[in-house]
This record gives C-alpha cells, sequence and structure tokens, in this order.
C-alpha cells in the first residue's frame, strides 16, 4: 500500500466524524437563542394560627388539582436515639400506621387504601414527620387517620418484630454495598460519637436491641403538640384547615421535649486516608469532606453558589474533570449539607479499582482550586442563574412549597427569608466565594474515606495522605460502637 | 374501641363528585412528520420540554446490545454548534432539570425549566437531531461511563443481575431479552460507523414526538417547533422488529443464584398484553386488587398473615409489543423460597376461581381516581405520559378515555382477563437463591434469625 492508501484510512477513522451535514436554513440560530424576562415565582399566600397546645397550624391553598397534602412535622428525630439504640426514631416513625387504639394495622391499611389515602412517616436526624395525603372530598378522612396514628400508635409486638426483622434484613443487605459502607464510614469519622456520625436508620448490630416499651418510650417522651407544626397544602382553605386541626388535635395534652445529650464534635485534625478493604469489589468509592456551619448561619448563602461552582449537580469543576476530561468515572458530586448542626462538605464518587488513586488526586485537584481561583464571570453568573431559575421549579407543587414554609420555621429564620434570598445570592461576588471556600475548607485536614480491594492501591494512596486500616468491612455500619481513635 | 367491623358497614360508594381531571392536549404533525403536543399549565412558569424518538433497545443489533442507550448517552456530547455537554451546561444555567433515558420501546430527552428559555431548550433539541457530532473521543469516554455505570448498578450491586435473568427467561426469541444498557462485550465493540447508520435509520423528525406541557399557548409552541425543526428532513420509515415472541405453553421454572443479596426472592409471573391492548384495563384493576398497598391481597397474605416475606407485591410491566405481569416476594431469612412460591400460586388461583370482591373493585376505582390527579401534579409527570401513549404507541384517545375506561372495568372484565393471562399453564417461576457465601455475608454474629429472637426478647420489657 502506498502512504496515501493507507493514511487516509487511518484520517478517516481516527477524526470526528460529523457525518454528511444537514444545511439549516439561514434564520436557524449558531448559538442559544436570548431568552425574554421571567416570570418571578413567588412562595404562595400563608396563613398561620396556633391552637391552644401550642401547635402551630399552616395552611398553603392551591386548588389547582383537587388534592390535598397534610404534613405533620415534629422537631425530634435520631438524635434522640441512645447510641446503642440508633434507628430508634425510624422505627417509631414507621410504625405509626401499623395499628392504633381504633384500628388494627390490617383495619388502617384498608380504610386508607380504600379512600386511597396515602399515609407515612419518617423521621431524620432532628426531625420526623408524618404525611397524609388525599383528594379534596376525603381530607376530613385522611386528617382523622393523620391525628390517630400520631396520638394514638399501639406498637404491637408483632408489627414490631416483623418491622424490626424486615429492617434488620435490609441492612445486612445495604451493610454489603460499597457507597453504603463508604457513607457509613464517613459520617463516623467525622462527627465521632456525636449523633451525626451514626446512621439514622440504624444498623443490623442496634436494631436488634430495640423493643416495644423503647418504642413506646420514645412516643411518650417526644411526641407532643407544641413544638410541633401541622402544614395544609393544595385545594384547602384555612378555614377548613384550621377546624379539621381543632378538632382531631386541639385536645391533646402539650408535654415537655426533653433536652438532648449531645457529645461534642472532634476537631479536625490532619488529613487521613481511611481504608476500608472489599476484597470482592469491582469498583471503589470514594469520600472527600470536612465538618462546618449550620444551615442558619451567614455561610449557607456563599455555600450555594460553591455547590454550583464545585458539582452539586451534574455540571461544575469536579464533574467536568472526571466524566468529561479523564473518563473516569460516569458521576461525581460535591456540596455542602447543612443542617441545624454544623453540616459538612461531602465530595463523593466511584471508579473502577484501577483509577482509585487517579481519581482521588483529580478530586483533591478540584477542591483546592475551589480556594486558589476564583469563579470565573461565567462560572459565578451561571451559578447565580441556576439557583435563580431552580428556585421557581422548586415551588411547583403545594407540597413542595409547605416544605419551603416548614424550613424557615425549623431553622429559626424569618418568614420573609425567600423574598430576598435570590437577592443576597445575586448580589454575592466571585470573591466573596473564594473568601468563603478559604475559611471553611482546609485541605489539610480532609477526611478521606476509599471502599475498595484495598490490596491493588493501598500503596498508591499512602502517597497521598496517611492511610488508617479499617477493621470490620462486613457486619454493622458503623462496626460495633468504639471509640474512634484519632 | 376497634372498627374493624363498622368498616365493612361503611357505605361502599366510589368517592363522589370526582371525574377525570381533564388532559386537554393539542396535538399535530408539521410538514416533516414531527409530532407536536402541546398540553397548557399556568399555574407556575415552568415547562416540561419532552422530545420522545420511537426507538429503544429492541431495536438494537443482536450484536450490539446497548447502541440505543449508548446514543442516548452521545447525543449530550455535541453537535455542529455546541461543544460537549453544552446542553446540560445551557439548561442548567437556568436552574433547568434535563433527563435522557433509553427504554425498550424509546428515547425519551426530558427537560424542565423556566417558561422563558423554552426557545433555548428546542434549539438544543434541534441541533442534536439536526448537527449531532459523534467523535471518537467521546465514544471512548462516553464507553467508560457505560461500563462504570454496568459496574455500579449491576454487577456490584446485590441482585443487580436479576433483572437480566428475567428478561431472557421470559423473552427467548424478542429482543426485549437484552436489557437496555446492553452487554458489555458489545459496548466495547461498537464502533462510530455503528452509531451513524443507527442514528440515519431511526433519529427523524418522522420518528419522534415533541411534548410539551406548561407556561406556554399551543399557538406559540406550534410556531417555534416550525421555526426550529420544520426545516430538518424526514427520513424513511425505519425498520420495525417484527420478532413474535411465541406463547408460553408450559410452565417454565428457573434457578438463580445470588452472590451478594443475602435473602431469596421469588417472583411468578405471566406474558401478558402490550401496553395498548384494551385487555390492559382490567390488568390494571386485578393487579390493584392483589397489589393495592397493604390491604392488597398478596402482601397481607405472605407478609400479615403468614410473615413468610420481608415484603410482597405484584406489578404490570406493559411494552409496545409485549408485557409482562408478575407477583412477588423478598423472603424472610430463614424461610424455604417454595413456601413463598406455594402461597403465591394460591393467591393467583384465588382470583381465578372467583375473581375480585365488590370492594376490591371500589377500592382500585379510588385509587385510579387519587392517580389520576397526581399525574396532573407536575407539568413533566403530565409530559411523560403523553410522550409514552401519544409518541410512542400513537394513541392520543387512549389518553382521554383512560380514566372513563378503568373506571368501567368490570368484575367479569377482570375475571376474563385473570383466566386468559394467568393460566398456570403459561406461568413463569424465577428463584433466586442466594450461595453460601452471600448468606454468611447477610448473618452477624447473632445467626439466621437472631435478630428476630431478640426482637421478640426485647418486646416483652
Amino acid at each position: 500500500m502506498t502512504r496515501t492508501r493507507v493514511w487516509l484510512p487511518v484520517l478517516w477513522v481516527g477524526c470526528a466524524w460529523a457525518g454528511p451535514a444537514i444545511p439549516a436554513p439561514p434564520d436557524f440560530p449558531a448559538s442559544p437563542p436570548e431568552a425574554p424576562p421571567l416570570r418571578p415565582a413567588e412562595l404562595p399566600p400563608v396563613t398561620s394560627e396556633q391552637l391552644d397546645n401550642g401547635m402551630e397550624v399552616v395552611v398553603i391553598s392551591n386548588d389547582e388539582v383537587p388534592w390535598v397534602s397534610a404534613t405533620w412535622f415534629l422537631p425530634a428525630g435520631a438524635k434522640f436515639d441512645p447510641p446503642q439504640q440508633s434507628g430508634l426514631a425510624m422505627t417509631t416513625a414507621a410504625l405509626l400506621r401499623q395499628g392504633t387504639e381504633n384500628y388494627t394495622a390490617d383495619a388502617l391499611a384498608e380504610l386508607l387504601d380504600f379512600h386511597a389515602i396515602k399515609l407515612g412517616g419518617s423521621a431524620g436526624y432532628e426531625k420526623t414527620f408524618v404525611h397524609a395525603g388525599s383528594l379534596a372530598r376525603n381530607v376530613g378522612q385522611a386528617v382523622a387517620c393523620l391525628a390517630d396514628v400520631v396520638r394514638r400508635p399501639v406498637f404491637a409486638d408483632r408489627a414490631l418484630g416483623r418491622h424490626l426483622e424486615q429492617q434488620i434484613n435490609e441492612m445486612k443487605m445495604l451493610e454489603t454495598a460499597g457507597c453504603y459502607r463508604a457513607d457509613c464510614e464517613f459520617r463516623r469519622r467525622l462527627y465521632g460519637q456525636h449523633y451525626l456520625g451514626r446512621m439514622p436508620e440504624g444498623n443490623s448490630d442496634t436494631l436488634p436491641r430495640i423493643g416495644r416499651g423503647d418504642v413506646v418510650g420514645f412516643h411518650k417522651r417526644h411526641y407532643m403538640p407544641n413544638a410541633s407544626v401541622l402544614v395544609f397544602s393544595g385545594a384547602i382553605d384555612s378555614r377548613r384547615a384550621l377546624s379539621l386541626a381543632k378538632k382531631h388535635f386541639g385536645d391533646w395534652q402539650p408535654g415537655r421535649m426533653p433536652a438532648c445529650p449531645t457529645a461534642a464534635i472532634p476537631p479536625r485534625s490532619q488529613t487521613r486516608i481511611y481504608l476500608v478493604n472489599r476484597p470482592e469489589a469491582t469498583q471503589s468509592h470514594i469520600r472527600i469532606g470536612q465538618v462546618g456551619f449550620r444551615r442558619s448561619d451567614p455561610e449557607y448563602l456563599p455555600a450555594q453558589v460553591f455547590n454550583e461552582v464545585l458539582g452539586g449537580s451534574f455540571k461544575g469543576r469536579l464533574h467536568a474533570a472526571i466524566r468529561m476530561k479523564e473518563g473516569l468515572c460516569s458521576d461525581a458530586q460535591g456540596q455542602w449539607l447543612t443542617g441545624r448542626q454544623p453540616g459538612h462538605l461531602r465530595v463523593a464518587t466511584a471508579t473502577g479499582n484501577e483509577t482509585t488513586a487517579e481519581t482521588l488526586r483529580t478530586m483533591l485537584r478540584v477542591i483546592r482550586s475551589m480556594a486558589t481561583r476564583a469563579p470565573s464571570p461565567e462560572e459565578l453568573s451561571d451559578a447565580k442563574s441556576f439557583i435563580t431559575g431552580r428556585f421557581g421549579l422548586s415551588l411547583e407543587t403545594p407540597q413542595a412549597a409547605a416544605e419551603k414554609v416548614f424550613e424557615l420555621k425549623f431553622h429559626g429564620l424569618p418568614h420573609d427569608y425567600f423574598k430576598s434570598y435570590l437577592q443576597q445570592v445575586n448580589s454575592l461576588s466571585s470573591s466573596d466565594v473564594v473568601d468563603f471556600a478559604r475559611g471553611t475548607t482546609n485541605l489539610d485536614q480532609l477526611t478521606i474515606v476509599v471502599v475498595g480491594t484495598a490490596d491493588e492501591f493501598r500503596d498508591e494512596l499512602a502517597r497521598i495522605a496517611p492511610v488508617v486500616a479499617v477493621e470490620g468491612q462486613t457486619g454493622p455500619c458503623p462496626a460495633r460502637t468504639t471509640p474512634v481513635a484519632k | 374501641m376497634l372498627r374493624n367491623c363498622a368498616l365493612w358497614f361503611w357505605p361502599c360508594w366510589v368517592l363522589p363528585g370526582v371525574a377525570a381531571a381533564g388532559w386537554d392536549f393539542t396535538d399535530q404533525k408539521l410538514d416533516n412528520g414531527l409530532r407536536v403536543i402541546v398540553m397548557e399549565d399556568h399555574s407556575s412558569p415552568v415547562v416540561a420540554v419532552q422530545v420522545c424518538y420511537h426507538v429503544g433497545s429492541k431495536d438494537d443489533p443482536r450484536d450490539r446490545t446497548g447502541q440505543a442507550n449508548l446514543l442516548e448517552h452521545l447525543m449530550f456530547r455535541g453537535t455542529q454548534n455546541t461543544d460537549p455537554g453544552d446542553h446540560f451546561k445551557y439548561l442548567r444555567r437556568f436552574g433547568g432539570k434535563v433527563v435522557g433515558y433509553t427504554t425498550f420501546d424509546s428515547t425519551v430527552f426530558m427537560q424542565e425549566v423556566p417558561s422563558n428559555q423554552l426557545d433555548l431548550t428546542l434549539w438544543l433539541e434541534a441541533e442534536r437531531m439536526a448537527h449531532l457530532k459523534l467523535s471518537r473521543q467521546q465514544l471512548e469516554a462516553e464507553r467508560e461511563a457505560i461500563k462504570e455505570e454496568f459496574r455500579s448498578s449491576v454487577s456490584d450491586r446485590p441482585y443487580g443481575t436479576i433483572a437480566g435473568h428475567i428478561l431472557r427467561f421470559a423473552f427467548q426469541e424478542h429482543p426485549y431479552a437484552s436489557y437496555p444498557m446492553g452487554d458489555p462485550r458489545h459496548i466495547e465493540a461498537v464502533t462510530i460507523a455503528d452509531l451513524e447508520a443507527f442514528r440515519r435509520q431511526y433519529y427523524l423528525p418522522n420518528n419522534a414526538a415533541l411534548v410539551v406541557v406548561g407556561d406556554v399557548t399551543p399557538s406559540e409552541v406550534l410556531e417555534k417547533a416550525r421555526r426550529y425543526f420544520g426545516w430538518i428532513r424526514p427520513g424513511p420509515e425505519p425498520p420495525r422488529v417484527t420478532v413474535q415472541e411465541p406463547p408460553v405453553t408450559r410452565p417454565r421454572r428457573l434457578e438463580v443464584p445470588e452472590d451478594k443479596g443475602p435473602l431469596a426472592l421469588v417472583g411468578v409471573g405471566h406474558r401478558v398484553m402490550p401496553a395498548h391492548h384494551p385487555d390492559r384495563h382490567a390488568l390494571a384493576i386485578l393487579n390493584f386488587a392483589l397489589s393495592g398497598g397493604e390491604s392488597g391481597r398478596i402482601y397481607k397474605r405472605v407478609v400479615s398473615e403468614l410473615e413468610l416475606a420481608v415484603t410482597a407485591g405484584s406489578g404490570t410491566f406493559l411494552l409496545e409489543q409485549d408485557g409482562l405481569w408478575a407477583a412477588g416476594a423478598i423472603v424472610k431469612m430463614g424461610v424455604e423460597p417454595e413456601a413463598v412460591e406455594t402461597v403465591l400460586n394460591e393467591v393467583i388461583d384465588g382470583v381465578l376461581a372467583e375473581g375480585i370482591t365488590d370492594r376490591e373493585l371500589l377500592k382500585a376505582r379510588n385509587h385510579v381516581a387519587a392517580k389520576d390527579v397526581l399525574q396532573q401534579m407536575t407539568v413533566s409527570g403530565k409530559a411523560d405520559k403523553l410522550g409514552c401513549v401519544v409518541g410512542v404507541l400513537d394513541a392520543p384517545a387512549q389518553v382521554a378515555t383512560e380514566f372513563d375506561d378503568l373506571m368501567s372495568v368490570t368484575h367479569q372484565d377482570v375475571l376474563r382477563v385473570a383466566r386468559r393471562y394467568l393460566d398456570p399453564q403459561s406461568r413463569m417461576t424465577l428463584v433466586v437463591k442466594p450461595t453460601a457465601v452471600a448468606r454468611q455475608d447477610g448473618q452477624d454474629a447473632d445467626g439466621a434469625g437472631g435478630g428476630h429472637k431478640t426482637a421478640v426478647a426485647g418486646a416483652a420489657r
């Protein structure tokens, strides 16, 4: 073959293949079209009233579809779990609809299913919520059921036993998953003996220690009308909502919420890589982060812009570096998370075993860039317009609006917070964001967790930071509660 | 005081005053065959824009399974006028949500954006329909990304391989046997030439539907659709799968080992009707009677009464050319899967013998009413339904009449459909049994069932 004959096929195969182009008409834009001004989205009007027993009733009316959501929020959750019984708050919430003083579990299920009422509860670290949704014509029945499960659950032995067995089996499955082990170990290392260091769902070691007396006691000590909020949203007016609240919750006696014993969050320490060995894994899971600030702290606002620039979702520096340029993994996330207690930076990804060290180095480079390279005008503008646009999308449903309203109350934020929220975000400068990064992110004090086939990359990881081998790669997650040496 | 008995005297009527929420939409075609479907919703300044191509994994060449999925990934990787990643970048800049997915029958691109970004979204969709740029570099990057996805969702995940087993078990000739993600070996072998040929066959305006739901008007959308898409040339009618899966004439049974999950799974299923078939309504009502909430027959019998399983239920999986219905359970530790299998069969056979009760029928109708309302809660929910039914099945009337059709299902319909499709002679049973290694991983030092014993002991406190 002559040189030309060799070269042409190579060129043909190796170059970008655009395919035969379809000629577009002259008025087809060659660049993104400009947009007209956006119709602003606002939180719908909210009415609020307090019952004599201290329960607050909030109503957000919206008759777009004939559906009503009623959600009862309580500021008590897994933070009250005894460490050796973590999972207690979630277990209590999950069992509420497994029978009340008025209905057996089967009878209640039949009633709810017949009237197409969606009813369920759950708990996180800081709060418990119980939600009832129904067609508007059936809201009376829905609220009656909601009140019954919140106020008068019976926690039958059989239901508890069945639930715990199911949860324990699920936990045993989950505890074999690399991503879950990574999240678990990550929290343990960040928060130590503080309740945020435990998983709110408990584990296969703590769940078997929960008995009926514990669940009954948790309910009695923490479920009360005062300090709780009942939020109605959807096709209901405030008069009807208040009437239902009074009828079904009005005679509930207030109580006194106990203080929550809380261990101190460990101070930051030298960057270490905690390596959990899973010999059978085909990929490794990486977590990087450190403890930070609260939702109610001023850092929250620049953190929202930081999150977008870093890569809270698909785009951002993190994702661009890992997926688009180097093809190391399919997804990567990075953002500051916040709550009533100090939140944390969480950067997470999964990659093949053979690319673990390279991926970790890449992620650390990107995190470092947040403190050394201020957001470009484009990055800043993109982040702000994302936050602005997403705010409107986040208010589409009545339930979403209800959650926003509760967020304000839960974190002690002013009722008009969201009126100026976007204006404040849009007034942030590039230097505000890099100052935030420098003030909150210390690259010499990161907590790094890697879960995977340790033998394949232990030595390479040791060149990045000191490696600590973590025992107990199977079984409960985290391992049976022992103090974590620092 | 328990009100169990009083329930049975509760007035048994369908919730009064609940009629179908209106599915008012326009449905037109451009000269090049692009179908344009528009539904107004001015409650929020939001719009959902979906482009649904009538091509899915069933259209993959047999030695290139996963090709449609791979091409869907690459349709975010650059066009004549956009760089790789620009699609996401431009829309996320305004807070938009962007999703692409490949099913057995369709490839769907869904965007939910502020309503003032309609032009941008339409331009981006037209760009990748007409000006997609496939490159070796992007192909290699997406190949790796899909292999990572395969690892995380299939090979490294407990029970990750089960879906593949189910499909190959149920479909032995039809291409529905292949999972949309495809075989990693085929993904490795795909070339640019393969993808370009596939794209030319299927990703055409006359093989697509544009669905827009939200703070827009039909005239506005139609005018913009003509501007952005009207000039794109149609192509020949794409080839369609004509393979017909033979009926199941004898019971089938398969046991599959599981080396990561510690619990056994049992599934009992049947091949049923495709998604456009009129019998689907009665099957939906039947399925609700069997699996609607914790009062459904399957959960009640297998979980609540006999305590054989962690959870149990049933579901339908209706596709363009075929369908599946199955009941299944996650077996409790220490329980033999065959015991669960026996009970599932008993529940199904009970329906074959006697049909469903009046109360079950009413319950199902109430559920239909609630589901119809919930589906109209968001613009993306509405767009999803319209895109699938109108765009792929080419059945616009189905959206408008679905509610009434479901509400008019009778006992006789349910019994007829049950006896036609759930015949024991056509039953397929799949049992997933954890290997000794998986069982050992799932049992900590407390041993099998130790959790339960501890809980019961604790309950006595």
